[in-house]
């Protein structure tokens, strides 16, 4: 027992539970939610307006039509939550492409504010 | 088996798996955080009382991490519960329906509550328990969350009592044509 905290032991044999705890992946779930969501965005439209082009089957639509309107909302939302520029949160209300335009405007400044999960891991010491 | 059932089948799915996925994990980690809280605070107290012991972290620190990241992080997903439900609704044709209407009224009111009551509350406790922040008032920062927790676990109770209303709601539809 010589000095504070001695005795006291962490889980995975860390050193400090600070190294468990303070890990900075508070964002890691709602980056990882954007980029598949702007990609689901954009697809389920194209799904959509082939659909409409060509054989136009309704239980397409009705499946396909609540797919996109979902990643929208979910582009949306984790742009809200993320540390992002009021400009990116903007973007992300554009129809269709605005989850790929914010995805690539959070990569663009990415390191700077640690919005993008592989970004801190690059920017972390 | 026609298209419009068929859809209905897809749907219906979807909504029901999105709401057993995300909402179920929801309410499990947001009903569990106060119960961890209390072991933290606990753990805070016992060992501050020794002079040479300065616990920085409380025991459970990264439990409270990852059930507080579960309560707020799952809510995005959990926006394909409403949005499916209110698809599967109109498939059926039944979005008239007053013990529709009851349960998203409800669904509203559990949403503000985890947005506005229970996140921000487990906000405050990391803070209070120097676990992600540190207390704006260091001495008092330990009664605070023995209170805060006290008031959560209520708060929480209520969320996850909603729920069941609402499952209720959806299977006995009270009120219905057919």
């Amino acid at each position: 027992m010589t000095g504070p905290g001695a005795g006291r032991s962490f889980p995975g044999g860390a050193e400090s539970e600070d190294e468990l705890a303070l890990e900075p992946d508070e964002h890691a779930l709602p980056t990882r939610l954007l980029r598949v969501a702007a990609w689901v965005e954009v697809l389920s439209l194209g799904t959509l307006l082939v659909n409409l082009a060509t054989v136009h089957h309704p239980a397409v639509a009705s499946v396909t039509g609540p797919i996109h309107g979902l990643a929208y909302l979910v582009v949306i939302a984790s742009t809200w939550i993320l540390p992002c520029a009021a400009r990116t949160r903007l973007l992300a209300w554009v129809p269709a492409v605005g989850g790929l335009l914010v995805v690539r405007a959070v990569d663009r400044t990415s390191g700077e504010q640690g919005v993008d999960g592989r970004a801190v891991q690059r920017w972390r010491p | 088996m026609s298209p419009g059932e068929l859809t209905t089948i897809v749907l219906l799915s979807l909504h029901v798996v999105a709401a057993i996925v995300f909402i179920g994990p929801i309410t499990a980690a947001a009903s569990a955080f106060p119960r961890y809280g209390r072991l933290a605070v606990r753990s805070l107290d016992v060992v501050g009382r020794t002079p040479d012991a300065a616990p920085r972290v409380p025991s459970g620190a990264s439990a409270l991490l990852a059930l507080h990241r579960i309560s707020s992080g799952y809510a995005v997903p959990a926006l394909a519960v409403p949005v499916f439900g209110i698809a599967t609704a109109l498939s059926m044709g039944i979005l008239h329906e007053t013990w529709l209407w009851a349960s998203i009224a409800l669904t509203v009111a559990a949403a503000a509550l985890l947005g506005t009551v229970i996140v921000p509350g487990q906000r405050s406790v990391l803070r209070e328990l120097g676990v992600r922040g540190a207390p704006e008032d260091p001495a008092g920062a330990l009664e605070a969350a023995r209170g805060r927790l006290r008031r959560l676990g209520m708060t929480t109770g209520v969320f996850a009592l909603i729920w069941v209303v609402v499952v209720v709601l959806m299977i006995a539809r009270p009120g219905a044509m057919a």
